[in-house]
C-alpha cells in the first residue's frame, strides 16, 4: 500500500485530534461558551446602525431643503448691471477723436495693418 | 486579555440558537461551535500554553466575527485559521518583546523524545474498547506534533484534520501553494517516523 495514501493511518489522527478537541470542550465547555456569546454579541454591535449612518441621510435631507429654498427665495440680492450710459455718451459724441489725441501712433498703426494684411489671408 | 475578565462561569450558551434567532446568526453560531475546541488545540501546540491558546481563539473569534462574520459558511474556516495564525504570531511577538521566549515550548529539539514521553506516561488500564491505547496514541501525537517545525505543524493540521485543500491552506497561512505540499510531505513523513512503533 502506498504510505501517502494510507487511509487508516489518517482516520486515527484525525480521531485522535477530535478526541483531543472534545476533552478540551469539556474541560472549558463554560468559557468556550461565554466566548462564543462574546463574539457573537460582537456581531451584534457591528451590524448596528452607528451614529455616521442615522445622522448622514437627516444632514443631506437639510442640505437639500436649504438649498432649495434659496434658489426659490424671490428677490434675491441681484448684481446690478454695470453703469455703461456714460461711456456709450462717451464714443457716440462727435467730438470724440481718438485719431485727434495721437495722430502719428494712429498713422503708424494703420501701415501696420497694411503691410500684415498678405501674411494673414496666406 | 478579553479573556481573562471571564472567570466567573456563565450559563452555557446552547448550540443551537433559539428559534427566534436571524438565521444567518444560528449559521454563526453553529460554525464558532465547531470550529473552537479545535482551533484552541492548535493554537495550545503553538504556544505551548492552554490558557494562552483560549486567550488567543477568543480573539480570533470576536475579530472574525467583526469582519468576516457574514462572509459565506464556505469561505469562513479559511479565514477563521487565517486571523487565528496572525493572532497567534502576535503573542510571540509579544512574548518576545516581553522578554518571556522562555514561555514557548522548546519546539523541536529540546522536547523530550515522544516515544520515551509516551512509554513514561503512568500506565492506564485497558477498557474494554481500547480507550487506554487510543489515549496513549493521542499523547504521543501531541508530543511529536510539538516537535515538528511550527510551518509544518500548520500545513499538516489544516489539511489532514480541517480538510483545508492546499489553495486554501496557501491563502490561509500566506505562503505558495507548493510550500504548501512541501510542508505536508515532511510534517506525514516526520509524524510517521516519530510513532513509527505506533502503528
Amino acid at each position: 500500500m502506498n504510505e501517502h495514501h494510507d487511509s487508516d493511518w489518517d482516520d486515527r489522527i484525525r480521531g485522535a485530534l477530535d478526541a483531543e478537541a472534545d476533552a478540551v470542550a469539556r474541560r472549558h465547555g463554560d468559557r468556550l461558551a461565554e466566548a462564543r456569546r462574546a463574539a457573537l454579541a460582537e456581531r451584534t454591535a457591528s451590524s448596528a446602525p452607528s451614529r455616521w449612518t442615522v445622522m448622514l441621510p437627516i444632514a443631506a435631507s437639510v442640505a437639500v431643503v436649504a438649498l432649495t429654498a434659496a434658489l426659490l427665495m424671490p428677490g434675491g440680492a441681484t448684481p446690478e448691471p454695470m453703469p455703461m450710459t456714460d461711456d456709450l455718451d462717451l464714443l457716440a459724441s462727435e467730438t470724440f477723436d481718438l485719431a485727434t489725441d495721437e495722430p502719428a501712433f494712429y498713422a503708424w498703426l494703420a501701415d501696420q495693418e497694411l503691410d500684415e494684411g498678405p501674411e494673414r489671408s496666406g | 486579555m478579553i479573556a481573562r475578565t471571564i472567570t466567573e462561569p456563565s450559563l452555557p450558551m446552547h448550540d443551537a440558537p433559539a428559534a427566534n434567532d436571524p438565521p444567518e446568526i444560528e449559521t454563526l453560531e453553529a460554525f464558532l461551535a465547531a470550529v473552537q475546541p479545535r482551533a484552541v488545540v492548535m493554537a495550545r501546540l503553538a504556544l505551548g500554553s492552554e490558557d494562552d491558546a483560549l486567550d488567543a481563539v477568543q480573539d480570533a473569534m470576536m475579530a472574525f466575527v467583526r469582519r468576516y462574520g457574514d462572509r459565506p459558511a464556505d469561505e469562513r474556516r479559511p479565514l477563521f485559521h487565517r486571523i487565528l495564525d496572525n493572532r497567534i504570531t502576535d503573542v510571540h511577538r509579544t512574548r518576545t518583546r516581553r522578554g518571556k521566549w522562555w514561555w514557548r515550548p522548546a519546539r523541536n529539539d529540546d522536547l523530550p523524545d515522544p516515544v520515551d514521553q509516551a512509554t513514561a506516561e503512568p500506565a492506564v488500564l485497558p477498557g474494554p474498547d481500547g480507550h487506554a491505547e487510543h489515549d496513549q496514541f493521542g499523547r504521543s501525537l501531541q508530543a511529536a506534533l510539538a516537535r515538528l517545525p511550527d510551518r509544518q505543524r500548520q500545513v499538516f493540521l489544516l489539511r489532514a484534520w480541517e480538510q483545508l485543500d492546499v489553495r486554501e491552506t496557501a491563502e490561509t497561512l500566506g505562503v505558495s501553494p507548493g510550500s504548501v505540499k512541501t510542508h505536508y510531505f515532511r510534517a506525514q513523513a516526520r509524524l510517521r517516523e516519530l510513532l513509527e512503533h505506533q502503528r
